[in-house]
């Protein structure tokens, strides 16, 4: 039974490509995965690199049972949450309580500031780069869920799998994501003096 | 009863991520009519939402990484 089953989950994917073919087929995607969740280009080709030859000792283990690609992307996972942590992003707070942003009455602390025109941020290269520090300024749990459904665009359900977490709990950390980004975007670019 | 900021935002943000309910959507609406912080926020999430994914449209490894990349493999494969 065991059997029959590992026969037919291989024929549905496809056999690890030699190790000298894998920068040219999966590079961008592992590239990809690091720089949205790292702060730097070099860092994220550090860590690719890192997960590239860890793949390598570990080709044997391979069974076929993932797309090469995703194999390859569960390696990299480890890598960059060993390299978050080392650079002291800690797995939590997962929420921050609603206090931080709005007060005893309900009303916003600070209330959303800017904004006016956003179709003429995604013009400046610059702005892109402030999104990225902000998106590595998020806590690993919030920015997993975050990435997956914003940046990935994966279904909801799909990422509550992934992360064992229910649709509820996603929401929060959902919520929670676009509260910190939106005030991040706003300190670090709209109050910058960026935004005009 | 009148729904208030935090609950606001967060419809605003699961409206996102499902189909709000009638009653949710309408409550919204309302709160949205005399709140501009709460409006405005909404803009922002929805923009972020829809033009993040540009964030990393143009990532790929540069020729000089993809070939450090590869020497780093072929090296380690031809240790062993």
């Amino acid at each position: 039974m065991a059997q029959r089953t590992s026969a037919e989950e291989r024929t549905r994917y496809p056999d690890l490509p030699e190790p000298a073919s894998w920068v040219d087929r999966y590079g961008d995607a592992l590239y990809r995965y690091a720089l949205a969740r790292l702060r730097t280009p070099h860092e994220a080709e550090e860590t690719v690199q890192e997960a590239l030859l860890a793949a390598l000792q570990a080709r044997g283990t391979f069974r076929g049972r993932s797309h090469p690609r995703t194999w390859l992307i569960g390696i990299l996972k480890h890598k960059v949450l060993e390299r978050m942590r080392q650079a002291g992003r800690r797995p939590g707070p997962d929420v921050d309580d609603l206090h931080r942003w709005f007060d005893g009455r309900g009303k916003w602390r600070r209330p959303p500031a800017g904004w006016d025109d956003p179709a003429a941020l995604a013009e400046r290269d610059e702005f892109w780069a402030v999104v990225r520090r902000c998106l590595a300024k998020l806590p690993e749990k919030m920015s997993e869920a975050f990435l997956q459904r914003t940046l990935d665009g994966r279904p909801p359900r799909e990422v509550c799998n992934d992360l064992r977490i229910s649709a509820g709990n996603l929401w929060v950390l959902l919520h929670r994501a676009r509260l910190r980004m939106v005030r991040c975007l706003e300190v670090n670019w709209f109050e910058g003096g960026n935004g005009r | 009863m009148m729904l208030r900021c935090p609950r606001a935002s967060e419809l605003i943000s699961q409206g996102l991520d499902r189909r709000l309910w009638w009653v949710e959507r309408l409550r919204l609406a309302l709160h949205l009519l005399g709140c501009r912080s709460c409006a405005r926020f909404g803009r922002a999430a929805r923009w972020l939402h829809r033009e993040l994914p540009r964030a990393e449209a143009d990532d790929r490894l540069s020729p000089a990484a993809r070939e450090r990349l590869r020497r780093a493999l072929s090296d380690a494969e031809s240790r062993g």
